[in-house]
């Protein structure tokens, strides 16, 4: 080693180049301990230069022993930083990047069409109806004569029917469950039928030759017209919200006398006039009215001691109502990407 | 059924605007499916005389001018007045009328060199009726307008016909002879001789134009308007053709042949009316006319036909030729049997007014016993009651007399006669909708009833089944809805051990047999999202299916629940590599399913199942199968074109439902620690882990509470032909704390037990 102060002064710079580069690649407390004792143990590398002062000439010693001293505290708060550095550095790599993606289990989805019939069910359970089902494959007698819809009748157009072997047929509306109820049991009686029908339409945007419907029917003692209009537009505010409006229109079905056509407002214009309702500011919904005494005499109730009312309800035209869907047919195509939006 | 605005307004005054009228329709029940606005440029049109006429070349004059056109398919000749455009063009139909008709237009009853505008509207507006079944007397405009009086109170004007009469008598052209009786009620004919057959007068072509019937000759079209006009349907024949002038109606012999106006040739049966001349058959009454007896522009002398004939006999021989016409529909509801008088000297009128002739004195009538109107008691109180509205009796005896029914009313009744024109009103309650009907179902107002009818319906099927999609929904399930009626090709179906049930009458071999399973909606359904690119998915359907039944045609309808998944466990993430689901997934979520309802002592077994291979499983329990779960075969998605694993499962729900015990009682949770134990065990390869399980149960002894099975190991740290099985045991007690010696002889019987009886060992590690 050098003797004269301007050599010590070179050696001491290079260790601090060293001390620093040594410093810099270290990524862990254990690294920075390391350096630590290389340097500033007492057999460290600045410590032996503090042996080496002695030997300097005596003009030179207190220079550098200062820069000595200014060293050791470089070095110092050099470590010091360094673990501060690191700490900070640990931090930050077991920080959760939030925004990450979650992970998230397949989309579980009720179809759309059922759970606006949940919702028909649970409207009309609160107000009191039973629930009721019945055979989706049927007789002439439950789907037709029962409900005052003799042979030879031009009601029967209105029901183009999917017949089976041995005179059995496809119900075309769940109103035969009417008569199975009302065979079972006597007045008082408050019951929706909900379930599937067919018809023999080729399926396009508005029809497929299977549905689903539900039929309501109430019976008892002094029943009225205006008591039919009181559940339909409760359950139109219901379903819909307060401010919609309902609009009875005479019309005309073999099992009701009576018979009506009811509308709800649109509720896509708020009744101001809309495409979809054709600028009428009324969505035609479905039929209802007072059950016909022709019905009543076929179950063996006295049309003289009862009344009641019956309506029907098609659940694809609420459920296209609803979500504003402008073709029947994706209710049955079941794509994914149709049945995750609902 | 079509009707104009400027129609309506020959029989009754009204103020309202088109759209108004179609408003106030609908709210009759006669509901306007579209209202048609015309607007004609009438004004640029001039009637001129075709002067000459010469194949297709022909020569108009307006009086001053005269002009030579060429024109294709020439209807016209000398004489006829025909209207041109401003461009000296000749006007057809579709110009002036919108209908499809590209003949020009001649038009008698008009004067040359005037406009067009001098005799016909410019505006018109059409609306589209939808006329319910049970008013047969809407399908006439006079219907129409009788609606319109009753609620602008304004008088309806009904034609009264004047017919002219010659001195020969009818009775000696013609007779009439009835021999069903019931099929035909009345047969009312009249004779017509001398006619000049031509254009009808422009103002009836117009009319019938603006509902969409094409004009034909004046005959013809006095038919179809007064069909128009009244409802009621009548026919010409050419008087000359009908054999022996003598009519008779009878039914048809088997198998006896006919040709109608329109061409087509027919083999009839008894089930059809005919109308027959003194040889051979000359129309299907109530249907369409002969093509033996038609009235063509070479007819003189023409017979009339206004008839009532039997509703349901129309119907019935109309379905069973697949034939509908303008007639058989308004005979099918039901014309007004005593209206023939009228409507026939109606046509009788206009005939001689538009082609001349001489109307023959009288009407061969055959009405042997006549259909009196019906008389209706109805009770204020009734009114009341039905309708929970407070309607003055005033106001109904308004709206009966203004719907033209005979009324007189006392004190707390009416007495009430529905004339022939409306059969549909047989019954108190039918009245009762007429007068709900013309009050206004709106004014009805809502009411909620105050007594409280409490219902004790309790409906656990219901229950049930929304707990069942609730429990696949939570699973990651989609709930989807699929068509009843499979094709007869479904490879499925193909595949279902019994046959299906078809349709007599399906819209096509897609949808023709009721679906025995609800695997031929899933797969498919799970095909076509495979196809569109979505190939990871759980779905789910609950519906009905269909099977033949041992006893009689009523094909078995039951419940099932059936399922499908395919693809990836879960949705890809970038946490962790995407695996395939497979069958544990499969009967992890059926598992799951029958645990959260109570139904826990299932059997998986192993058995063949015709929709399903490696594996196979049918969910037996207390001796009944309750769905089968598995793969789906090879073959099967070789049809379906789909590579791709497809997991589903199938449950018969009726068979679930009654056996889920709603009552869940409280178990207490235990006091004392549970212990656990885990052992390794080397069994037989071949030794199902489900019986090592059983084994374990068996013989662990009172305390031991479950066995779980974490891990299972197969490979060189264990001899060929053993596996590895670690399974947790946990043991509780109700009273104490176990001490280390109690579990360790637990274990030890245990372990020797299974080494005696399957040979288990405990693996050294």
């Amino acid at each position: 080693m050098a003797s004269d102060g301007n050599s010590v002064v070179e050696e001491l710079n290079e260790l601090r180049e060293k001390f620093a580069s040594d410093l810099n690649i270290c990524r862990d407390d254990a690294c920075v301990e390391a350096v630590r004792i290389k340097y500033l143990s007492k057999k460290g590398l600045l410590s032996q230069k503090f042996s080496l002062l002695g030997k300097l000439p005596p003009e030179e010693k207190p220079g550098i022993g200062k820069v000595l001293n200014e060293l050791k505290n470089l070095f110092q708060t050099s470590l010091r930083q360094k673990i501060k550095e690191i700490e900070i550095q640990k931090a930050q790599a077991s920080k959760i990047d939030i925004t990450l993606p979650g992970d998230r289990d397949f989309l579980g989805k009720k179809h759309p069409l059922l759970l606006v019939l949940d919702d028909i069910k649970r409207i009309f359970s609160e107000m009191g109806f039973a629930i009721e089902e019945g055979p989706e494959v049927e007789s002439d007698y439950y789907n037709f004569e029962a409900l005052n819809i003799p042979k030879d009748h031009p009601a029967r157009d209105m029901h183009d029917t999917f017949y089976l072997p041995g005179g059995y047929l496809l119900r075309t509306h769940t109103s035969p469950v009417q008569i199975r109820v009302m065979e079972r049991q006597k007045p008082p009686i408050r019951m929706i039928a909900p379930g599937r029908c067919f018809r023999k339409d080729t399926p396009d945007a508005s029809h497929s030759p299977f549905f689903h419907q539900v039929e309501g029917l109430v019976v008892d003692h002094d029943i009225s017209f205006a008591d039919l209009k009181s559940v339909i537009a409760t359950f139109a505010r219901k379903m819909f919200g307060r401010e919609v409006n309902i609009r009875f229109r005479p019309s005309f079905f073999p099992f009701t006398e009576p018979s009506a056509e009811y509308d709800f407002t649109c509720m896509i214009c708020g009744g101001k006039g809309c495409r979809t309702c054709k600028g009428t500011g009324w969505l035609e919904i479905s039929g209802a009215g007072m059950v016909d005494p022709e019905v009543f005499k076929s179950v063996g109730y006295d049309p003289d001691e009862y009344t009641g009312f019956a309506f029907g309800m098609g659940v694809e035209r609420l459920a296209m109502l609803k979500y504003q869907i402008d073709d029947i047919r994706l209710f049955y195509e079941n794509d994914l990407r149709f049945l995750e939006q609902f | 059924m079509k009707v104009s605005y400027n129609w309506l307004k020959e029989y009754v005054d009204f103020d309202y605007s088109p759209d108004e009228l179609a408003y106030k329709l609908t709210m009759l029940g006669l509901e306007v499916e579209s209202v048609n606005a015309f607007v004609h440029d009438y004004k640029s049109y001039t009637v001129v005389k075709v002067e000459s006429c010469e194949g297709s070349s022909v020569v108009i004059t307006d009086g001053r001018n005269r002009q030579r056109l060429q024109i294709e398919k020439n209807n016209l000749k000398t004489g006829d007045l025909v209207a041109v455009d401003k461009n000296g063009k000749i006007a057809t139909a579709k110009e002036l009328f919108d209908h499809e008709d590209f003949r020009a237009v001649p038009f008698p009853g008009t004067e040359v060199g005037k406009s067009v505008a001098n005799y016909l509207p410019e505006h018109d507006t059409v609306f589209d009726l939808s006329v319910t079944p049970n008013r047969p007397d809407c399908f006439g405009v006079l219907g129409i307008a009788r609606e319109i009086s009753t609620v602008t109170g304004n008088p309806l004007r009904i034609p009264k016909p004047a017919v002219r009469e010659s001195s020969e008598k009818v009775k000696e052209a013609i007779t009439v002879e009835v021999q069903d009786t019931v099929g035909c009620p009345r047969y009312s004919a009249r004779v017509v001789k001398n006619v000049t057959i031509g254009p009808s007068p422009y103002w009836m072509q117009y009319r019938l134009y603006s509902v969409g019937i094409r004009a034909i000759s004046n005959v013809v079209d006095v038919t179809n308007y007064v069909l128009m006009e009244f409802g009621h349907p009548l026919h010409a024949f050419d008087y000359s053709l009908v054999i022996q002038h003598k009519i008779q109606v009878r039914r048809a012999k088997e198998g006896e042949r006919f040709a109608t106006l329109d061409g087509r040739g027919h083999t009839l049966d008894p089930d059809i009316l005919l109308i027959c001349d003194g040889v051979r058959p000359v129309a299907l009454a109530g249907i369409m006319g002969g093509l033996n007896t038609e009235v063509k522009e070479t007819t003189q002398d023409v017979l009339l036909e206004c008839a009532y004939f039997n509703p349901m006999v129309i119907r019935k021989g109309a379905k069973k030729l697949g034939i509908a016409t303008e007639s058989s529909m308004r005979f099918e509801r039901g014309v007004d049997p005593n209206a023939t008088t009228t409507v026939i000297n109606r046509t009788a009128e206009l005939i001689k007014e538009t082609a001349g002739g001489d109307v023959l004195e009288g009407i061969a009538d055959a009405y042997p016993e006549k259909i009196e109107p019906v008389r209706i008691h109805l009770p204020n109180a009734q009114i009341k009651r039905l309708l929970g509205a407070d309607i003055d009796s005033a106001e109904t005896e308004k709206i009966f007399t203004h719907l033209g029914l005979g009324v007189t009313k006392k004190d707390d009744f009416f007495e009430v006669e529905a004339p022939t024109f409306r059969p549909d009103l047989t019954r108190p309650v039918d009245l009762i909708e007429e007068v709900a009907r013309v009050y206004g179902y709106d004014k009805i107002e809502e009411k909620k009833k105050s007594e409280i009818f409490l219902n004790d319906f309790v409906n656990t099927r219901e229950k049930f089944i929304n707990l069942s999609r609730d429990l696949f929904v939570g699973q990651g399930f989609k709930e989807i809805l699929t068509n009843s009626m499979i094709p007869s090709k479904d490879g499925i179906l193909a595949e279902f051990p019994e046959e299906g049930v078809r349709l007599a009458n399906p819209i096509s071999e897609d949808m023709a047999v009721l679906r025995p399973t609800l695997l031929s909606g899933l797969t498919r359904i799970a095909q076509r999202n495979i196809f569109r690119q979505m190939p990871n998915f759980r779905l789910f359907e609950i519906g009905r299916v269909f099977q033949k039944s041992a006893v009689g045609d009523r094909p078995a309808e039951k419940l099932y629940l059936g399922g499908i998944l395919s693809g990836t466990r879960r949705p890809e993430h970038w946490k962790h590599k995407s695996q395939m689901a497979d069958f544990f997934d499969l009967k992890g979520f059926v598992e799951y399913f029958l645990y959260q309802i109570n139904l826990e002592d299932v059997d998986f077994v192993e058995s063949p199942h015709w929709a399903f291979d490696n594996p196979s499983v049918a969910i037996d329990y207390q001796g009944k199968s309750l769905g089968y779960l598995g793969k789906i075969k090879e073959d099967l998605k070789k049809r379906l074109d789909v590579p791709n694993d497809l997991f589903a499962f199938e449950l018969n729900l009726d068979l679930i439902e009654p056996e889920m015990d709603w009552a869940k009682l409280y178990k207490p949770i235990p006091k004392f620690p549970v212990v656990r134990r885990d052992l390794a065990l080397l069994v037989d390869i071949a030794t199902p882990v489900g019986t090592l399980i059983q084994n374990i149960h068996k013989w662990g002894g009172k305390y031991l509470q479950s066995v779980e099975v974490f891990d299972l190991y197969t490979g060189k740290q264990v001899p060929a032909n053993k596996k590895s099985v670690a399974v947790r045991l946990e043991y509780v007690s109700e009273d104490r704390t176990f001490t280390e010696e109690e579990i360790n002889e637990m274990q030890s019987s245990l372990l020797k037990k299974l080494q005696s009886e399957l040979g288990a060992e405990l693996r050294q590690s």
